[in-house]
């Protein structure tokens, strides 16, 4: 016998290996996690990875201080700002005094200032300095009664004793009747703080692309009215009014109430008035709610007496003649069916259908892709959904499985184009007409559009992330044509709309994203620059970018024109879209932003 | 996540953005335009509902309010115009979904909209084109259908609204209706916070183990029985829980025989001051009539860990707090902040309905649920995965519950006459789930058991058989364990792990020889797993060829640094050769 036989020693080292072993059969999915997190916890301001970091907390604090500054009545007592200026301080003037006026309409006058080299003499000086050049800031804006400002600090490097920032910087002044904003980027410098001063001191500011617009009728082009429209409904005090965090400690995230609020609005006229009514999608637990419209613009809430008061956690919806009669069909996407509803008239909408179609669905587009005279149905999903799992009790957004890589994830859930073969029939035909293709992204929000002006509407996915799709419609199949198009976009695309930005007759294209202020200082420096390859580097800082605008060069590719149209800062982008919003015939763009405002002061 | 849930931001208060465009750049006039909430925005959509010839606005929101409608405000008239066309298909689709209209202008400039059905994140804005035409008059309006079909149309002047029917080359004027607005700006007030509430549960919940104690500190028997019992926890230093026991005493004749209550003080268990000694003066002072005794910390986490696996938002256990069992134990309702005598009666007649009932009830609003959600157990499902990580034991029980569930669903169907579908598969998983707990939690008998249930449901499920096998040779059930992956080989001859979990076995079993070609085959099929080169260190070891023994375990120590196990048998392996070489 082998004197290895020591039966102790091997029988535990053998036995050592069952809990390891057992705990990797069993929990295959979330080794996929390590990776995500590695580079998520990059964009993670509170995990101080970095030394700058730290700097940006505290230069963080001292922009804000000087922001409420500006909130202050005026005139500011110089005072006020020399804890936070080093004495020799220095900065360019606030107000320039040549400005060119870019715009000018009955709403608003734009201008702009680049920086010319102002000579030191004109700089301001000190704190008694910069609260004069406040003073003339503001005093422009006579009779304002309201500030608000924000100073946001977006990229950081450290110096020879010290640290640079850019900082983007924007006030709006109210007055009675009037408003202004002011937008300019300061490029700071600063000194370390000294021991035990937990504040560095900003020792100069050069100041550059000012912007200021001037509201000419009104101190806002928009008023809120919502309380006079919906303030006499039933939900109005009750399911319009608290946020989804009151429903969240209430109501079980296992009938569907979650916390992320995804939940859409669908405009049409439902009840065939001539006046335009909204559908209103909510969490797991509340009802979806229609809001139809009066003549004198109120509403009534009617969801629950015309059959739509769904409580499945809805996410979209669609008003649609799905069946060419004259009258708006609705399709509601809920966590676990779709589901199909037809206008029956006065009798309200009927459920023709329900199905499921993709798991964590979220946005819906509907276009006649095959030209045959009705609606078929695109449906974004996201994750893929946990394995064997089937059903409400399965969350939005918590998919089981993370994504990986996580600047180009393509372990998410399928899309599906459904066909629409008459009598609220729909098949699903994903794969065969080609969208099967790159279809396991973790797909936002999609919108159809004729790009290429050859009468098929070709269709845009945009993908949480990394690279979203450009479908081309060839006489019915699809091809993902987005890499020759140069529209991959790999960022966290959040959402897709068409327009015609610059009037040259094509359809141009605009994707939010996520602008990430963390992500912008985090992945320029050079201590992740040495923790990274070049590659991800430039993918992961083109990820914290924003917003996308791609202006279509009509010969099947698109040119990214984001920052020389200077629309990339939509923040944490949600929905965005064309508008003409001054009724000059150029189409304006609009962004939701905001992923979790929480009653506390911080931000993660 | 875990951050948001416990109530901190996430790029929160941050304002919606809007770009006015002019020539094709934009300029930021978010704060301007009067559309830059800083609610957590998510959907938008635009559409003139006033009829005022300009695009208003509705935003739907994650934090109150929910929605806003923003009313655009253009100063109307002037030199400003617009035209509003609605499109018709006759041979397309009704809806017009994909039509494009061109407007050629007077200036010679031309814009260019589609009808949509879906744009932006979860919006459909209207299709009903809106076109602003800034001073200019029109020159032309041109329409290609779906499918490219051209059609120009005459009869369009700004300030007017037209419906433009596919085939007839003319709009046909949409007459203005007069109407009477009853609009004002009117911003909408959320509520305040509060975490009040009491919640009815959607379906009542099997309770996780309660430990409370007497005053004296011996175990706390909870009653269970023919009544609702109300648990309420409670503090000396807690004004309104001490007004509230106030209220259930006056109200004992009303609620006695009704329900039982039992009051735990949770004095002595935080930072806060108080001590059970307190709470027991007080009692006495009230002259409580129902039962009482004092909470512990394992309870309390218990029912922490129940709020956060039911809930997305955590929030923080604050006296009072209620729990309403229902006479078969079950929670049924829970109560955070004082909770008046008629809505505890309420609360406890509510026992008496049918579980169908709950769910209704526990919803503020009545709707319609297109697929009734909890079904086939899976909330007992989701408890479990919520316990697993701090209560393993507890994780076991709910799944037990669920497959319980899962029993009556089946023996309900069955009596029904419906489908069966997806009920194995949701037993499967189960018990899965069930056996690898049980043998995490060193339950190995109660894990082999399960498993056997796995492998009848599905006899050639692999990863089942590797894992009993696993267990029964940690029970020293050799030769069962070995049968097992005899079987788990014959299903996937190329698993390479099942090979190395083979080999470790036969060493257990002391056939260090057949265990050496299980671990051969390991690293044929994948040189370079840490597992299966310790597994043949130890094999070559046994078998007495201490060098390539030897290199194996270097290899497995190159692959994974930090496994100890290998890094003693090489220590052992050491000696071993040390010695021999002495003896030679």
């Amino acid at each position: 016998m082998s004197p290895l036989y020591p039966r102790p020693l091997l029988l535990c080292a053998a036995l050592s290996l069952l809990p390891g072993f057992l705990d990797a059969q069993d929990q295959g999915a979330s080794s996929t996690q390590g990776l995500a997190s590695e580079l998520t916890d990059k964009f993670d301001p509170s995990k101080d990875t970095f030394e700058t970091e730290v700097l940006n907390e505290r230069a963080g604090n001292v922009l804000k201080e000087i922001a409420h500054g500006f909130e202050l009545p005026h005139p500011i007592d110089g005072d006020r700002f020399r804890a936070f200026l080093d004495p020799g301080f220095r900065c360019d003037p606030l107000v320039r005094s040549e400005v060119e006026v870019v715009f000018e309409d009955d709403s608003f006058t734009v201008t702009r200032s680049s920086r010319p080299e102002t000579p030191d003499a004109q700089r301001l000086q000190g704190a008694e300095g910069f609260a004069e050049g406040l003073g003339r800031l503001f005093g422009r804006w006579e009779g304002t009664n309201h500030v608000r400002s924000k100073l946001k600090l977006w990229r950081i490097e450290q110096i020879d004793a010290g640290f640079e920032t850019e900082v983007l910087v924007q006030i709006l002044a109210q007055a009675e009747g009037r408003a202004a904003q002011h937008s300019a980027s300061w490029h700071c410098t600063w000194s370390l703080p000294a021991a035990g001063d937990p504040l560095p001191r900003l020792i100069d500011v050069r100041i550059e692309d000012v912007e200021e617009v001037v509201s000419r009728a009104g101190s806002t082009l928009f008023s809120d009215c919502t309380a006079s429209v919906l303030g006499k409904t039933g939900p109005y005090p009750s399911q319009v009014l608290p946020g989804i965090n009151h429903w969240t400690a209430r109501l079980s995230n296992q009938i569907g109430m979650q916390m992320f609020g995804h939940h859409g609005l669908a405009v049409g006229d439902a009840d065939g008035d001539g006046l335009e009514d909204l559908y209103v999608c909510d969490g797991g637990g509340l009802p979806n709610r229609l809001y139809l419209q009066q003549e004198d613009g109120t509403v009534v809430e009617r969801a629950r007496q015309l059959g739509l008061d769904w409580l499945d956690l809805s996410t979209s919806a669609l008003w649609l003649d799905l069946d060419q009669d004259g009258d708006q069909d609705l399709v509601v996407s809920t966590l676990a069916r779709l589901l199909i509803c037809v206008n029956e008239g006065s009798t309200g909408f009927r459920l023709a259908g329900s199905f499921r179609a993709v798991t964590e669905p979220y946005s819906l587009a509907a276009a006649d892709y095959d030209l045959d005279g009705d609606l078929d149905l695109f449906l974004c999903g996201y994750g893929a959904g946990a394995e064997g799992t089937e059903g409400p009790h399965r969350g939005l957004g918590d998919s089981a499985v993370s994504p990986v890589p996580y600047h180009d994830a393509n372990n998410g859930g399928a899309n599906a184009l459904l066909r629409n073969d008459g009598d609220f029939e729909f098949v699903d035909v994903t794969d065969p007409v080609g969208l099967g293709q790159n279809n396991s992204r973790f797909s936002f929000a999609a919108a159809w559009e004729d790009f290429d002006d050859d009468g098929d509407p070709d269709l845009y996915v945009a993908n949480d992330f990394g690279r979203n799709n450009l479908y081309e419609n060839r006489g019915g199949k699809f091809v993902d044509i987005a890499e020759e198009a140069a529209v991959q976009d790999i960022a966290s695309g959040m959402s897709v709309a068409w327009g015609d930005y610059d009037r040259d007759g094509r359809m141009d294209c605009y994707v939010s994203n996520m602008f990430s202020a963390a992500g912008n200082r985090v992945t320029y420096q050079r201590r992740f620059a040495e923790s990274s390859s070049e590659d991800t580097i430039d993918k992961v800082q083109r990820m914290a970018r924003g917003n996308t605008l791609f202006h279509n060069a009509g010969d099947g590719t698109f040119h990214d024109v984001s920052e020389e149209a200077g629309v990339t800062m939509g923040r944490w982008a949600w929905s965005s879209g064309f508008a003409d919003l001054n009724n000059d015939g150029w189409q304006d763009l609009v962004v939701t932003n905001g992923y979790f405002t929480n009653e506390d002061s911080g931000d993660l | 996540m875990r951050m948001v849930r416990d109530g901190l931001s996430w790029s929160g208060h941050e304002r919606n953005c809007a770009f006015l465009n002019h020539g094709g750049t934009f300029t930021a006039i978010s704060g301007v335009s009067g559309l830059d909430f800083d609610d957590d925005g998510r959907s938008q959509v635009f559409v003139d509902w006033d009829g005022d010839g300009d695009l208003d606005c509705w935003n739907a929101n994650r934090t109150g309010p929910r929605l806003r409608f923003l009313r655009n405000d253009l100063p109307a008239g002037g030199a400003r115009g617009f035209c509003s066309l609605e499109l018709r298909g006759t041979r397309s689709n009704r809806d017009a979904i994909g039509a494009r209209v061109e407007l050629e202008l007077e200036d010679g400039s031309r814009s260019v909209q589609s009808v949509q059905a879906g744009s932006g994140f979860l919006s459909q804005s209207s299709r009903i084109l809106h076109f602003g035409l800034g001073a200019e008059g029109i020159r032309a309006v041109r329409v290609r259908w779906p499918g490219g079909e051209r059609e120009a149309f005459s009869g369009v002047s700004p300030g007017g609204r037209y419906l433009l029917v596919e085939g007839t080359g003319r709009a046909q004027v949409r007459a203005a209706r007069p109407r009477a607005l009853a609009l004002a700006p009117s911003p909408p007030e959320p509520p305040r916070a509060s975490d009040a509430a009491r919640i009815v549960l959607p379906l009542p919940v099997e309770l996780p183990r309660l430990e409370a104690r007497t005053f004296d500190g011996d175990p706390l028997e909870i009653p269970q029985g023919k009544r609702p019992l109300l648990i309420n926890f409670w503090a000396s230093w807690c004004a309104p829980c001490v007004a509230e026991l106030g209220s259930f005493t006056r109200a004992q004749d009303q609620l006695q025989g009704r329900l039982d209550i039992l009051a735990l003080s949770v004095d002595g268990l935080g930072a806060d001051a108080g001590e059970p000694a307190d709470a027991q003066r007080i009692l006495e002072g009230l002259d409580f009539p129902f039962a009482t005794g004092v909470a512990t910390v394992d309870l309390l986490e218990r029912l922490e860990v129940l709020q956060e696996t039911l809930f997305d938002r955590r929030v923080p256990f604050v006296v009072p707090f209620s729990l309403l069992i229902d006479p078969d134990s079950r929670l049924a309702v829970i109560v955070r902040g004082p909770l008046a005598v008629e809505a505890l009666l309420e609360s406890a007649s509510l026992c008496a309905e049918p579980d169908g009932e709950r769910l209704a009830r526990s919803l503020p609003f009545p709707g319609s649920w297109a697929l009734e959600p909890l079904q086939n157990g899976g909330l007992s499902q989701a408890l479990s995965e919520g316990f697993r990580e701090r209560f393993p034991d507890e994780a076991a029980r709910y799944l037990l519950a669920a497959l319980e569930e899962m029993e009556s669903e089946k023996a309900r169907r069955t009596s029904e006459g419906e489908s069966l579908r997806g009920l194995s598969a949701r037993e499967l998983s189960l018990r899965s789930d069930l056996a690898g707990l049980y043998s995490g939690m060193g339950e190995l008998a109660r894990s082999v058991e399960q498993y056997e249930r796995v492998i009848d449901l599905q006899p050639l499920n692999p990863k089942a058989l590797k894992n009993q096998g696993l267990v029964l040779a940690s029970l020293g059930d050799f030769e069962r364990a070995a049968l097992n992956f005899e079987r788990v080989l014959r299903i996937d001859e190329r698993d390479p792990s099942a090979h190395s979990a083979y080999g470790n076995l036969l060493l257990l079993m002391r056939k260090p020889e057949r265990a050496r070609q299980r671990f051969a085959r390991a690293l044929e099929l994948d040189p370079d797993t840490a597992d299966a080169h310790a597994g043949m260190g130890r094999a070559l070891g046994a078998l007495g060829r201490y060098a390539p023994a030897r290199a194996a375990f270097l290899r497995a120590l190159e692959l994974d640094p930090g496994d100890e196990a290998t890094r003693a048998s090489l220590a052992t392996l050491e000696r071993l050769q040390q010695r021999a070489k002495e003896r030679r």
